[in-house]
């Protein structure tokens, strides 16, 4: 400030004028223009944000807990317009069902004010009255000066679904284990069963009364192996011999077989609309699934009813199968099987695929039934799934891949052969290598039998047989193993596998590495004379 | 008449009877929620500020009340009132009272907006950004603060009283309203009327005035040359105080735009420095001033002369012999010995009034030892 009265009252008085820059009157219009265009841009940016969660969020009064605003994805989620869940009954989006009703949504909203955030499950309604699974986490906030509460909504219904299916394959897994290990040791009880009666049989042909006792002791055996049969089935690991197999076939024939069985007051008909019903599968595990089905159908219609087997062809894509998103993306041959029968409960549906799981009265029922279908849908790559309710009768649809080879394969075999050589039987079971002994000495050949792998070794390198039958389940070294070096020592030595326990891809493998046949436990003379007489054969025709 | 270039603020004001109860329907329309009232005790006492509360009431506007203010406000309490003012949540102000309330209010306003010290605006143009909303109801008839672009605020620690002077403290609107003077007692009707008096007498003389300036002046002091005596001698001779609210509505307007002079000064020096009633010290002082002036001024004064004596040849000292006869009549006797104690003081009090703002708008320009020469003749 100039030190001068006289420049400094001049100074003064002409600020006093208010002619300088610094002294007009501000119009704070561009100000206010400028911070309402960032109001409206925050706003915007809000409500970008607000509706680009996946995420339903709705916002509380913290008093009267009604509904302020929601983002577009609730109105996804609910089925509501913006405006129906601005007015809306609170009550209207809860199932209504104790805990999740709207007395204890009230409850969880004033836990949140006192408490701070709560995150729960809780059971949603639909605009459509369809309920869902969703997760819900509650957070108080003040917008605009007021106290809300936000809430955050997440659709879980997949993930509860998801956790189910889980759930319940772990649970079909761990008895497809249990059955598989106990079908192992009965089959191989049964062999020796089995295998004893035949040749008592084949020995006594002057002793009826003997004859008759081995018949009575076989059919009771083989009844036995059927269900051992089943349980393998179920468990997928009984011996899978693939071929092309026309569907249409396998219905046609099980229903030749199933018409006899069902009474006249069942209408029964067949509507085979799929124009391709090739698979590549097991013709009789395909009749054993349409047999199983339709005797459980007749069984649900006492008073008589209406059961319809239906096939068409459906795309993954274009049909929406559900259930199948992690299936890969193929045709399939759909076969429906409906009745009119009871229908069956929620409850009772999440368990009909259980092994001895049955509904039916003590006697009536093994409960196998529907777990050998499971089973045998699976091997098939197959879906199966229900639709049924109390009173309305029951639809199964079952879904197996179509392949794209064309003419299925015919292979039919009848008596039994007689021959000569020495065989080498590999068995770590003494009832089986004593029965196995006694059938191929029937059969005409000489036997030198061992009970594991490194024995069997041994003495194929001291007595050089013609043949060499390896059980494919045994301790100290694994079947593959033994049959490795037995090819080492001998490459044009035949191998035949044995088992009744097996996984696919051993036995492919050790076809690949020339396996010379497949032989199903419990030994059957039949089939096993065959087989060893065609392979002793072919040895011969390659060795001339 | 070619005139130098010169600028006229004036806020939107009501004149009359009831004016004071559009405050809610003003509050509302500048989008106020909740205002601070600033008031004090002897206005809240005589019902004005109740009175004000209840119709902001009325309109849906929440309030605070601050009342911790004494005459001539000091830096101190605006802090005190701006805290009340923040902590509540305030979004506009009400001064309800004389200058004192309203100088204050808009001493809160300032920091309420702008921060710091209130003691950092002194001078003019100091305020950036503007104050929040200010709506006023004078309670008296003098200091003119509700339409005025001054605020006079006490320095408490070196005891001067600082004028901070810009646009931003021309308030947003001003209800007068005649009735809100009806309470004030005969003294300090008579101190807020010579006040008023001193205002346009000063603002017609400034080197800063204008054609308006001089008009709102003139008409100020015949005003108030017909009201002040009426009003002093009964206080609810509405027509004296109406005439009184609008003297000093025209001398704020004059000296608003046009600036004061050496009175002003110089008062504001002793008022500092004795925290004296601002009107009195003007009173005693003017007289004085206008003979020290009058040579420079004379045509000026001879105007306001021939208000005071129609019939006369103007001169200084029928002027100042007008002026003093009126002053006699409302009771305002003392000189300035009954206020500064020694001449010791003078020249501190000089070299005060030299830097006082004001000082710059005198017509003419005095040197130390004049204005202790017009201190002295005052004595």
């Amino acid at each position: 400030m100039p030190s001068n009265p006289l420049n400094r009252h001049e100074e003064y008085r002409n600020k006093l004028l208010g002619l300088g820059e610094s002294s007009l009157r501000k119009n704070y219009y561009p100000e206010l223009r400028k911070h309402m265009r960032e109001l409206e841009n925050s706003r915007t940016r809000y409500q970008a944000i607000f509706n680009a969660t996946a995420d339903g969020l709705f916002i509380h009064d913290a008093e009267t807990f009604k509904i302020i605003d929601i983002n577009e994805r609730v109105c996804q989620m609910f089925g509501y317009t913006y405006d129906e869940i601005l007015n809306l009954d609170f009550n209207k989006l809860c199932s209504g069902i104790p805990p999740y009703t709207e007395q204890d949504a009230k409850e969880y909203l004033k836990t949140a004010i006192a408490k701070g955030m709560q995150n729960f499950e809780w059971i949603s309604r639909r605009k459509d009255n369809n309920l869902f699974w969703c997760d819900v986490c509650l957070k108080s906030a003040t917008i605009d000066g007021e106290q809300c509460i936000i809430a955050s909504v997440r659709d879980i219904s997949s993930r509860k679904l998801l956790e189910e299916q889980l759930l319940h394959s772990q649970k079909m897994e761990a008895m497809g284990q249990l059955a598989g290990g106990v079908a192992h040791d009965f089959n191989n009880m049964l062999s020796g069963i089995i295998g004893s009666a035949e040749v008592i049989h084949t020995m006594s042909k002057d002793n009826d009364k003997i004859r008759e006792l081995c018949e009575i002791i076989l059919k009771a055996a083989n009844t036995a192996g059927n269900l051992t049969t089943q349980l393998l089935s179920f468990s997928r690991k009984g011996t899978f011999e693939q071929n092309l197999v026309h569907v249409h076939n396998a219905i046609n024939n099980a229903s030749g077989i199933l018409q006899r069985s069902f009474d006249r007051n069942i209408y029964f008909n067949l509507e085979l609309n799929a124009k391709n019903d090739i698979i590549l599968g097991n013709l009789a595990l395909i009749e054993n699934i349409i047999i199983n089905m339709s005797l459980n159908a007749r069984d649900s219609m006492p008073d008589g009813g209406k059961l319809i087997i239906q096939t068409k062809n459906q795309n993954r894509k274009a049909d929406k199968i559900p259930d199948a998103e992690d299936l890969p993306e193929q045709r399939y041959i759909c076969i429906t099987i409906s009745d009119t029968g009871f229908g069956m409960t929620e409850e009772i549906q999440q368990h009909i695929f259980e092994p001895f799981f049955t509904t039916k009265e003590t006697g009536k029922g093994t409960g196998l039934g529907l777990a050998a279908v499971y089973g045998a849908v699976q091997r098939h790559n197959g879906f199966i799934e229900v639709k049924s309710s109390l009173g309305s009768g029951t639809t199964f649809n079952i879904y197996l891949p179509l392949t794209r080879q064309e003419k299925p394969d015919t292979l039919e075999t009848t008596s039994h052969i007689t021959g000569s050589g020495k065989i080498l039987l590999i068995d770590d079971e003494e009832i089986l290598r004593r029965v196995g002994t006694s059938i191929l000495n029937t059969l005409g050949y000489d036997v030198i039998t061992a009970k594991d792998g490194l024995q069997g070794i041994e003495k194929f390198k001291n007595e050089t047989p013609d043949l060499v039958l390896l059980d494919m389940v045994m301790p100290k070294i694994s079947s593959t193993d033994c049959f490795d070096t037995l090819k080492s020592i001998n490459p044009d030595i035949p191998v035949i596998a044995v088992s009744g326990f097996i996984e696919d891809t051993t036995v492919e493998e050790l076809f690949n590495k020339g396996l010379a046949g497949f032989i199903e436990k419990p030994f059957k003379i039949n089939p096993l004379s065959q087989k060893i007489a065609s392979t002793l054969l072919l040895k011969k025709g390659v060795t001339k | 008449m070619l005139e130098d270039l010169r600028k006229f603020v004036a806020p939107e004001f009501i004149t009359g009877i009831s004016a004071r109860n559009r405050v809610g329907q003003y509050a509302r329309n500048l989008g106020l929620t909740k205002v601070l009232v600033v008031t004090d005790f002897g206005v809240h006492e005589a019902g004005w500020a109740k009175e004000a509360i209840h119709d902001l009431e009325e309109a849906g506007i929440e309030h605070s009340l601050f009342m911790g203010l004494t005459p001539n406000p000091k830096d101190h309490e605006i802090h005190v009132g701006v805290n009340i003012y923040n902590t509540n949540g305030c979004d506009g102000i009400v001064a309800v009272g004389g200058g004192s309330a309203i100088d204050c209010a808009k001493g809160i306003g300032i920091i309420a907006n702008n921060g710091g010290s209130i003691l950092d605006y002194e001078g003019v143009d100091t305020i950036e950004s503007p104050c929040p909303p200010l709506i006023c109801i004078p309670t008296t008839s003098g200091t003119s603060a509700d339409v005025s672009q001054f605020a006079i605020i006490r320095d408490s620690v070196r005891r001067v009283k600082m004028a901070i002077v810009s646009k931003a403290l021309v308030p947003d609107v001003s209800l007068i309203d005649p009735l809100t003077t009806s309470t004030m007692p005969p003294l300090l009707t008579s101190h807020t009327g010579l006040d008023a008096l001193t205002h346009s007498c000063e603002a017609l003389v400034s080197n800063a005035s204008s054609s308006i300036t001089t008009m709102h002046a003139l008409e100020s002091i015949r005003l108030i040359k017909q009201g002040l005596k009426p009003a002093y001698e009964n206080g609810e001779d509405l027509e004296a105080r109406s005439k009184m609210m609008l003297g000093s509505l025209h001398a704020g307007l004059a000296f608003s735009n046009a600036s004061l002079g050496a009175v002003h000064a110089m008062a504001h020096a002793l008022g500092g420095l004795y925290d004296s009633p601002h009107g009195e010290c003007n009173a005693i002082l003017l007289p004085h001033v206008i003979k020290y002036n009058y040579p420079t001024a004379e045509n000026e004064y001879n105007k306001a002369c021939q208000i005071f004596t129609p019939n006369k040849e103007p001169s200084c000292e029928l002027l100042v012999s007008a002026i003093k006869e009126l002053m006699y009549s409302v009771g305002v006797t003392k000189t300035l010995s009954q206020i500064v104690t020694t001449q010791d003081d003078l020249p501190a009090l000089a070299e005060l009034s030299l830097k006082d703002a004001c000082m710059a708008t005198n017509p003419r320009t005095p040197t130390s030892q004049e204005i202790i020469g017009i201190f002295k003749n005052a004595f």
